[in-house]
Order: C-alpha cells, then sequence, then structure tokens
C-alpha cells in the first residue's frame, strides 16, 4: 500500500484531534513497546498508593495509553508526603494486598522491606536496562542485593542564587564554601539581604542535607566501612563547625535560619530575604512562581553545589522507587505498567511537555539530553556530573531513628544549647546504642 | 419488676456495650499485651516472641524518655494553670449580660473549632522570625528583640504553651460561664450588702462555689494536655534538640519512627496509667469525698 499526500494529511489531522504531537505519539509508541503482546492481563485494575508530587499526577494522565495497549486499568491513590510513610506502615501491617504498586522514599527502603517484593527477575524478564540510572538512584532501591524497585522521582541539589544581584556586585556564584561566606557578606554589605539561606531546624532531618556536602568534602563520612558512627571524627566535627559557623559565627544566613526547614529556606528566597540557596532541583520553578515568590525567572540562577577548595562539586540525593508490593495478586500486571512507565521517552516526554514543570529525571538519557537541558538552563548536566562524585549514605533498617538523633544535634548546635563537639559525640553514642540494640 | 424485664435491659445494653469495650477497652488491652513483646516493624509485621518487662526496662534506660516525663511535666503545669486561669478571669468579666458579652461568647468558640495540626502550622507561621506576625509583634517588647521563638529551649515550650492556651481557653470560659450561671445570685446580693467588695466577692463566694467546675475543667485540660502531640509535631517538632518533646510525641517518634512497637506500646501504658493517676488525684484531692459520692 502506498501512502498518498491525503493519507499522510488525514493521519496528521487525527494525530492533532486526538490532543497529540507527533513527538508525544513516537515516545508512547517506545513506551508501549515493553508491554506484553496479546493483552494477557485485561480486565486487571493496578492500585499504586503514591506520594502526592506533580510526576506521579503526569505518569497517571499517561496511563490512558497504557491501559488502550493492555486492557490494564490504573488507579492511584495519593498521599501527601507528611502521612507517606505512614500510610506505608499501615499497608506493611495490614497485609491485605490492597495495593499492587507502592511509592517508597530511599530512607524508608530498608525498614520496609516486609512490604516489597524484590523486582530483580522481573526486571531481567522485561528487559530493562539497568545501566541508564545512576547507580548512586539504584543503590537506594536495594537491600541485601536485592532490588526492590527502580528509581522513578530523584533529586539532586543545586545552588539557587540571585542572578540579578550577584550581576549588579560583579560576583560569580561561589565554588567553595569559604567564598560562599565572602559573597554572602558582600551581599549582605551592599544589598542588605542575607547571604544563604541555610536549614537548622528540626523537620525529617532536613537540617542535614546540606551539611552532608560538607562532611564529604572534608572527607569524612556518615558511617565507616563497619557501618559505625563516623561522623564525630575530626574531620567530620570540622565539617560540622563550618555549617553552623555560618550560622552562628560568619552570621551570613538569616537569623530565623536556626528554627528554619526547608521550606522556610526556600521561602526565605522567594522573599527575597536571600541570595543563596542551596536545595533540590525541584523547588526551581517555585522560586519565581508569581503566586508564591517576588521573584521572576531573571533574577533565579543555579550552580553545582558548592565543596571545598580543591574538591569536587557532590550532592546528596533523595531518590523515590516504584515498588511492587508482597501481597499483591497482580504483580505480573503491575510490572508490565512499572516497565512502562520507567521507559526513558515516558521520562523525556514529561520534562519536554509545555504543560508540566517538573525538572525530575533518574535516568541518564534524559539527564544528557540536550532539549531536556535546553529547556531547564543545562541544569541536569549538572546533575549528571555530580552525580558521578556524589555518595550515598548507607541506610540501614534503623536510619530513621540514627537520623533523629543526628537532626537533634544538628538543632543543639545551631541554638546554641550544645557545643558542637559536645552535641555529635552524643549523637555518636546514641547511635552506637541503636546499633547494638538492632 | 418481672424477671424477663430485668434481663430485657442488660440485653437491650449490649450493643452499646460491645461498641464501648470494642472501641475503648479493646485498644487497651492489646497495647498491654503488645508490650510485652518483642515487635519491631523492621523485622515482622506482626508481634514476635514474649518478653516480659523488657520493653519497660529498655524505656527506663533511655534517656530520651525520662526528658519526654520531665517536659511533659513542666508543659502540663504551666499549660493548664495558665488556660484554666485565663479562661476563668475571661468568664468573670462575661458574666454579666450584654450585647458585647453575648457578641464575645459567640466568637469565642472559633478558636477550639480549629484542629490543633492547624493551629502548630498558623503559629509556626506566625512566630516566623522574616514574616511572622506574632514575632514581629513581640519583637516590639522589651527584652525579645532578638528573641528566635522555636530556635530557643525555653520560648520554644512558651510558644506551644501560648498556642494550646489559645486553642482551650474559649472552651473552659464557656464551661466556667455555665457554672457561674448555676451559682444563685442571692448569695451575691447577701455579700454586697454586707459590704464585701467586688474581689471579696470573687473570692470569697463566688469561686468556693466554683470549686466542682473548676475541677472538672483542671482534670478535662490535665487529661489533654498530658496527650499534646499535634502541635509539637506541626509547630516545634520536639525541638529544639529535644526539648519540647513530650511523652505522646515520644511514643509516636518510637512507634512510627524507629519502628518498635512493643517500646511504643511499653510508653503508651506508662502515658496511661499518668492519666489514670492524674484523673483519681485530681478528684480526691479537688473534691470532697461526699461530692465525689454524689456527682
Amino acid at each position: 500500500m502506498t501512502i498518498t499526500r491525503r493519507h499522510f494529511s488525514l493521519g496528521v489531522a487525527s494525530l492533532g484531534l486526538a490532543g497529540l504531537t507527533p513527538g508525544a505519539a513516537w515516545s508512547q509508541a517506545a513506551a508501549l513497546a515493553t508491554v506484553k503482546p496479546g493483552k494477557p492481563f485485561a480486565g486487571t485494575e493496578i492500585k499504586i498508593l503514591c506520594v502526592v508530587a506533580t510526576q506521579f499526577r503526569a505518569h497517571e494522565a499517561r496511563a490512558a495509553a497504557f491501559t488502550d495497549a493492555t486492557g490494564i486499568t490504573v488507579k492511584y491513590t495519593y498521599v501527601p508526603f507528611a502521612s507517606m510513610r505512614d500510610a506505608l506502615t499501615a499497608e506493611m501491617v495490614g497485609g491485605t494486598g490492597g495495593y499492587d504498586m507502592v511509592t517508597v522514599m530511599d530512607q524508608w527502603v530498608p525498614s520496609l522491606t516486609n512490604l516489597m517484593d524484590p523486582m530483580d527477575q522481573r526486571i531481567t524478564d522485561k528487559k530493562i536496562d539497568l545501566k541508564r540510572y545512576p547507580e548512586a538512584f539504584l543503590n537506594l532501591g536495594q537491600v541485601g542485593g536485592k532490588q526492590f524497585g527502580l528509581p522513578t522521582r530523584a533529586h539532586v541539589q543545586l545552588l539557587f542564587y540571585r542572578k540579578d544581584l550577584f550581576a549588579k556586585n560583579n560576583l560569580q556564584p561561589p565554588k567553595t564554601w569559604d567564598e560562599v561566606v565572602t559573597v554572602s557578606k558582600i551581599l549582605q554589605d551592599k544589598e542588605n539581604i542575607a547571604g544563604i539561606a541555610l536549614p537548622y531546624g528540626k523537620n525529617s532531618g532536613q537540617n542535614l542535607m546540606v551539611w552532608y556536602n560538607l562532611l564529604w568534602g572534608r572527607g569524612a563520612d556518615v558511617f565507616d566501612a563497619q557501618g559505625m558512627p563516623a561522623f564525630a571524627s575530626e574531620a567530620g566535627l570540622k565539617a560540622t563547625q563550618d555549617y553552623i559557623d555560618m550560622l552562628r559565627t560568619h552570621k551570613v544566613t538569616p537569623p530565623a535560619a536556626v528554627s528554619f526547614n526547608e521550606q522556610d529556606a526556600v521561602n526565605s528566597m522567594r522573599g527575597g530575604n536571600a541570595a543563596m540557596v542551596p536545595v533540590w532541583w525541584w523547588v526551581r520553578g517555585g522560586l519565581f512562581d508569581p503566586k508564591v515568590s517576588k521573584l521572576t525567572e531573571d533574577q533565579v540562577g543555579h550552580a553545582p553545589m558548592p565543596t571545598y577548595a580543591g574538591g569536587k562539586s557532590s550532592t546528596y540525593i533523595n531518590c523515590w522507587i516504584y515498588a511492587l508490593t508482597k501481597n499483591s495478586k497482580n504483580k505480573d500486571a503491575a510490572m508490565e505498567f512499572v516497565a512502562f512507565v520507567s521507559e526513558p521517552s515516558v521520562e523525556r516526554d514529561i520534562l519536554l511537555d509545555p504543560k508540566e514543570s517538573d525538572v525530575v529525571a533518574v535516568q541518564y538519557p534524559n539527564l544528557r539530553d540536550p532539549d531536556v537541558n535546553k529547556r531547564f538552563g543545562g541544569m541536569h548536566t549538572f546533575a549528571a556530573e555530580a552525580l558521578q562524585n556524589t555518595k550515598v549514605v548507607p541506610y540501614s533498617a534503623e536510619w530513621p531513628q540514627m537520623m533523629e538523633a543526628l537532626e537533634t544535634a544538628m538543632s543543639e548546635a545551631a541554638s546554641g544549647a550544645k557545643s558542637v563537639p559536645d552535641a555529635f559525640k552524643a549523637a555518636d553514642a546514641t547511635i552506637r546504642r541503636i546499633v547494638r540494640r538492632g | 419488676m418481672r424477671n424477663s424485664d430485668r434481663y430485657t435491659r442488660y440485653v437491650l445494653l449490649l450493643p452499646a456495650l460491645a461498641l464501648v469495650l470494642g472501641t475503648t477497652l479493646w485498644p487497651v488491652v492489646s497495647a498491654l499485651t503488645t508490650s510485652l513483646r518483642d515487635w519491631r516493624l523492621k523485622r515482622s509485621p506482626v508481634p514476635q516472641k514474649w518478653v516480659g518487662f523488657e520493653n519497660y526496662l529498655v524505656a527506663l534506660d533511655e534517656p530520651e524518655f525520662w526528658n519526654a516525663l520531665k517536659v511533659t511535666a513542666v508543659f502540663v503545669t504551666i499549660d493548664v494553670l495558665l488556660t484554666v486561669a485565663v479562661a476563668l478571669v475571661l468568664a468573670l468579666l462575661l458574666r454579666r449580660a450584654g450585647v458585647l458579652q453575648s457578641l464575645v461568647r459567640a466568637v469565642l468558640i472559633l478558636p477550639f473549632a480549629v484542629s490543633p495540626a492547624l493551629i502548630g502550622v498558623s503559629f509556626r507561621f506566625m512566630l516566623n522570625g522574616e514574616h511572622g506576625v506574632l514575632a514581629k509583634a513581640f519583637s516590639s517588647l522589651p527584652g525579645l528583640a532578638d528573641v528566635v521563638w522555636l530556635a530557643t529551649p525555653g520560648y520554644a515550650m512558651a510558644a506551644l504553651i501560648l498556642s494550646d492556651v489559645w486553642h482551650w481557653f474559649p472552651y473552659l470560659t464557656l464551661m466556667f460561664l455555665g457554672g457561674l450561671a448555676a451559682i444563685p445570685k442571692e448569695t451575691e446580693e447577701a455579700a454586697e450588702i454586707d459590704g464585701a467588695t467586688p474581689l471579696q466577692s470573687i473570692f470569697l463566694v463566688i469561686l468556693p462555689q466554683m470549686k466542682g467546675v473548676i475541677a472538672v475543667g483542671l482534670i478535662l485540660k490535665s487529661i489533654f494536655a498530658l496527650k499534646m502531640f499535634d502541635q509539637v509535631a506541626t509547630l516545634t517538632g520536639g525541638g529544639p534538640g529535644i526539648t519540647t518533646q513530650t511523652l505522646a510525641h515520644y511514643t509516636y517518634s518510637v512507634g512510627f519512627v524507629h519502628y518498635d512497637m512493643g517500646l511504643a506500646s511499653a510508653l503508651a501504658v506508662v502515658l496511661t496509667a499518668i492519666l489514670v493517676a492524674v484523673g483519681v488525684v485530681y478528684i480526691r484531692l479537688i473534691l470532697p469525698r461526699r461530692e465525689v459520692a454524689s456527682s
């Protein structure tokens, strides 16, 4: 059969009527190539317990094509982040298999292995190439050598800064923590604005998220090779003192930063009260959203996270996985959806969709994609580079308890209730007690 | 009364009894049995072996437990006394009939209608050092200019108490207004004729007659204050450090952050025991024996 100009025009018109661009049609086709032919699971409904995030809404919006191709319907139940771990815990204890898939944050994975089913064999069967994921992201979904889920929403940190104020004062984004202090003091003197908004208050470990980079930059780490606390080493305490000094000695943060959580730090920059904020990349859009920010897109620049002189920029990372539940009766059908939604073209489609503003990419092809980088000012290239240098915190089932001890120590040191060595040596003792008790 | 009538009334009570037992007694018994077992969710989704009183011994060995007890005691003492005092003063001011009084009484209930978690979030915004309306207002007071409310232990506790007093004083005010309305006017008039000043009337005539209502208010407020969780979670997070971590928040943390359900159940049993003890002590101390018997 030959394709005439009329046929071609009709084809393009029908795509247009369906609300699809040719690019979108291509990406769906690539993603749908992952599904098993013959609709063997037609009539199945997959239930997903999911944290509220724009990316998962975007996945849900693309599930219609999956349903057409497989006969499997997909039902998302959204839970706010603050309640997500409790919801997962209830699902694990209930053990009803009420949900076939769950989204789980990296730190919770080791303590929720009784909820999830390892998917190594299914990944092999579906021929999913794991090399397309940064190793750091993959590691965060593993426990005891088993892959409990595929990375689906992950974040790296970037330093967002006031491009206009830096240009006005002929300053470059700081590459080191010393430069952060220097630049901040200049901006505080000349522009009457706090240099950098950092979170020091207690809230789900948010006061540790920048600190990890200082720790790694000084050559220290959270744990040693035996899994025992190592943050109270000489280098670790020095790094921690550097972080606290920005608040208490150099006073380059807003005074209220001592009780800031991450959102407060972001709001500080949005409100024009701070010139820099190191934070997750997904925050970018909100920094110049006219509904919540005084800033415009032109005023906000981004740079890799600062490090110490001679060191490489690193980033603490956060990663959510899509996992299958142990008690699901529809694991094979659910894996069809995992494979579909994990296809790089779906992620790219979301990244380039003008209706979406989500920056999240978890796969190298998209992190290095020229169109993606063009849209987001090159932040994905920074991310890809930082991901190669980054370390991950080796989370264990006891991590949430250990993290609580660490964030308490940080809060005590920031408020001046204890010195850095006193607070962190006490945290060291607490964590050793947690390790002993198991 | 016929025998069948006597049995029928018990049969009719059974559904209500089953509901009460199922929703109150069963959770207590379940917590009690769980507190005697090893149940760490990271290892198993179901309770494991019986360990006797080991969870209680572990709790006694945890510095965080003693800190939580101390924080709870400080919070309850100040919070209860302050709330009852504010409510009592307001009730005395509003007890006279009048348009303004009626209007204030109607508006008064609004804070109590707000969710405690939301109150915590709102106070967190209002006490934010950069844009918080309360932080700005307090900063103009002597000695409070540079205070970062939620980052300084004493002030964080003050913020927690302030938010809870704001939540609870309206309810207690209305309760005390009810008590004041029940006092015979003749007693006040008699005191006035005898030459008592307004303050003497309040302290020597009105308050003694309000003792029962105040006792109920104290008990009720103490029980709710002992359970303080919401504002700790949304306002202070237990910080700075662990200086505002109450026993209820610590129990939640052990259960749902540390995933140690056995230990969390032991802590919950301790909290329940304290609640029961406080209730009994208050009733015995404040109400004479015959009033207890007749109430």
